[in-house]
């Protein structure tokens, strides 16, 4: 080799290579066109499809009379995309509805992106101090979290108690058949299995209502873990969405997760009876759901008011679900303060107005969706709460 | 001639002033690209850095070095983050990722461009390609519900029963794990790894084959001396750009190491990478934890740019002893 070769660098083309021949650029340039004519194509067709004269959702609207925005809950998202639909069909109003987690739900309505935010948890005293204006809290779905399991040999009717969840989840209880485990269901064989704990990785309304139902159950977990959408979880393997941790459950031989009702029914896996303060071991449903709700709504804060340590957890009755939750709309008290110019008072008067319709109309559409509808006395404090609502101080015109 | 005098600068920069007009606009609009994709760097350490402020001033460098992880669930505790575990997840999984996957890699890439028949070359390499083609979620997918439930039924119980006395393999197991992670992972980088270098294998000149095998090689020996080390620098490109993909996945990661947030010696435990603690908490994040997430995003940002930094230097370094060597 002669110093006057270049250096052996295989990205630099070798002198010695024949240049590529033409025919392969052609096919690449007729390769980026194919492929950018199929983008902008897909993107025409879906625009077309959602506006365009193939729209086929707008329910003979011939054009939308206004837009209404919100975010948060993924929870909640298929109940609201239900809403969204029927309300453009009944209403001509579309509602979009971002499906981005309760936690940036409260935080674009801090930051005046949205009209609505919605949360499976109450505002904190954080996040309450730290919004542009006072906020009213409307509850507007409930739903209760199962316990799911996956015991080799105990297909249906495992019986557990709020103790044991606690000790599970704490990683003190390890094994299916544990003396708390078997004493809770004397007439079924429990294997030595070891417990797999499975828990939501991603901050979730979720687990806000169950580990505010273990706090309540045991003290330990309340100095120890304490309640929240994320919580530092001392045992087992975080699963991503409800999807996840059933998932997780499903294919772990020892597992045992938690997710809402609604998932646990529309996908038929099989949950707990769970142990209510009345000694009755219960199998969570739209009824005994129902059944804690109807208990737990008899003192409620106003829509103004402080709604952190609501809860529908171990309400009285022998046929009452212990683990329920609502599910929560958050809306300014006075729109044209906050937004300004950003909202107009008609706009202000659409928000309001599908707020109304919700906690009425909508209702129906909860049970086909496993969420449960609003007892009476509740849609009747949502009722008060949104005709607070104001525009600069003026009333606004909600149904 | 030179290399140096095929791009004289000197000559190039003279001949802009007397460009004709198409040549100018082509000239100004490729360096707008370039200059955007810089700005956007530029731009993205600063929203970071300006994002993280608060836990930046709250933890400081304690930030790298705690393996706190508290959202304040607790009533009455305080919120504290720490960076360890997930900095710590995801230098272990991509480790794993590396260690499976650049022999893999650089066993098809040898098979396809030395040794294959040409029937197969072709096939096999897009085959391959393809690979890299395959969304990441159906890799987690795939993860999730085969390679999970496999890893602790079929794989990981030998493991332990061999290596078990090694804090390695210790512990209960799960099959969601910092193995199972790195073992996506490794196949997730195995395209990457391996059409780059088979590129610089096939960018050899066929003389210094030739010169091997005329001085009575074999034809391992052929492959080793005359391709994989005339080569050697294309391959550590290879490898950093496959570490690259390794260390900054998130949606397979999230579906197989099992989220949580610790720090284990065993390759059997759950774990948690940067991407993936990001990808699982930001939806429902508020206030500090915002802040810490976003730092975290920072701080895989800098083991990215540390990364390419260290290679960059390391392939100069190659190239300079070859320079003195030749």
């Amino acid at each position: 080799m002669t110093a006057s070769d270049p250096p052996p660098n295989p990205s630099a083309p070798d002198a010695s290579m024949p240049p590529a021949p033409r025919r392969s650029s052609t096919a690449a340039i007729i390769a980026v066109v194919v492929v950018v004519l199929i983008i902008v194509g897909g993107v025409a067709v879906a625009y077309m499809a959602h506006v365009g004269p193939f729209a086929t959702s707008n329910g003979g609207c011939s054009g939308t009379q206004g837009t209404i925005s919100g975010a948060g809950s993924t929870f909640v998202f298929p109940l609201m995309n239900a809403w969204s639909m029927a309300y453009l069909s009944a209403k001509c109003v579309q509602v979009n509805y971002q499906s981005v987690g309760s936690g940036t739900g409260i935080t674009d309505l801090t930051s005046k992106l949205v009209g609505y935010g919605a949360s499976d948890a109450p505002l904190s005293a954080t996040q309450r101090a730290a919004l542009p204006g006072p906020a009213f809290t409307i509850p507007e779905a409930a739903g209760a979290v199962v316990i799911t399991y996956n015991v080799p040999g105990v297909s249906s009717g495992l019986n557990l108690t709020g103790a044991i969840i606690a000790s599970i989840y704490l990683g003190a209880v390890t094994s299916w058949n544990d003396s708390s485990i078997q004493a809770a269901n004397p007439h079924t064989t429990l294997p030595d299995q070891a417990i797999v704990v499975v828990h939501r990785s991603d901050g979730s309304g979720t687990s806000f209502a169950f580990t505010s139902y273990l706090s309540a159950e045991s003290s330990t977990w309340a100095s120890t873990v304490g309640k929240g959408t994320t919580v530092v979880w001392p045992a087992g393997i975080g699963a991503k969405g409800s999807t996840g941790v059933a998932g997780e459950v499903a294919l772990t031989t020892g597992a045992i997760g938690y997710v809402e009702l609604t998932y646990a029914l529309l996908n038929n896996i099989g949950y707990a009876n769970i142990q209510n303060p009345a000694g009755t071991f219960v199998k969570a449903n739209v009824t005994t759901t129902q059944a804690a709700v109807a208990a737990g709504s008899g003192s409620l804060p106003p829509g103004s008011g402080d709604w952190y340590n609501v809860t529908l957890l171990n309400e009285p009755g022998t046929n009452t679900y212990p683990i329920a939750t609502f599910t929560y709309l958050m809306v300014y008290g006075d729109l044209g303060a906050v937004y300004g110019s950003d909202m107009t008072q008609g706009q202000a008067t659409q928000l309001v107005q599908f707020l109304w319709w919700v906690v009425h109309d909508g209702q129906a559409t909860n049970p086909t969706l496993f969420f449960v509808p609003l007892p009476a006395n509740v849609v009747s404090l949502d009722e008060t709460t949104i005709g607070q609502i104001t525009y600069n101080g003026g009333a606004l015109t909600s149904h | 001639m030179g290399i140096a005098n095929r791009f004289p600068w000197g000559s190039r920069r003279r001949a802009s002033r007397g460009e004709a007009l198409p040549d100018r606009l082509f000239r100004g609009l490729v360096f707008g690209c370039a200059l955007a994709v810089s700005a956007l760097l530029v731009v993205f350490v600063l929203v970071l850095f300006r994002q993280s402020w608060p836990t930046i001033t709250a933890f400081g460098w304690g930030f790298l070095f705690s393996s706190s992880w508290n959202t304040g669930a607790v009533v009455g505790s305080g919120q504290s983050y720490g960076a360890l575990p997930f900095v710590y997840g995801t230098l272990v999984t991509a480790a794993i990722a590396m260690l499976l996957g650049i022999p893999l890699s650089i066993g098809i890439a040898i098979f396809v461009s030395e040794l294959a028949p040409p029937w197969v070359k072709t096939p096999l390499a897009v085959l391959v390609e393809l690979l890299a083609a395959v969304p990441s979620v159906v890799y987690g997918l795939w993860g999730f519900l085969i390679l999970g439930p496999t890893m602790r039924t079929t794989i990981e119980p030998p493991l332990k029963a061999v290596l078990g006395w090694t804090p390695l393999f210790g512990g209960p197991i799960f099959g969601i794990d910092y193995l199972t992670a790195g073992v996506i992972l490794a196949i997730m980088v195995i395209p990457t790894i391996s059409a780059v270098t088979r590129e610089s294998m096939s960018a050899v000149p066929e003389h210094q084959r030739e010169a091997a095998l005329s001085l009575g090689a074999t034809r391992w020996e052929t492959t080793r001396l005359g391709v994989l080390s005339y080569a050697r620098v294309g391959i550590f490109g290879a490898i950093i750009l496959g570490l690259g993909r390794a260390v900054g996945e998130t949606m397979a990661v999230t579906m197989t190491i099992g989220n949580s947030n610790t720090i284990s010696g065993s390759l059997l435990a759950p774990g948690q990478t940067i991407a993936s603690l990001i990808a699982n908490e930001f939806g429902e994040a508020s206030g500090l934890q915002v802040s810490a997430l976003l730092e975290l995003g920072l701080v895989l940002l800098l083991i990215a740019i540390a990364i390419n930094v260290v290679a960059r230097l390391l392939t100069r370094r190659i190239f300079q002893t070859e320079a003195t060597t030749l």
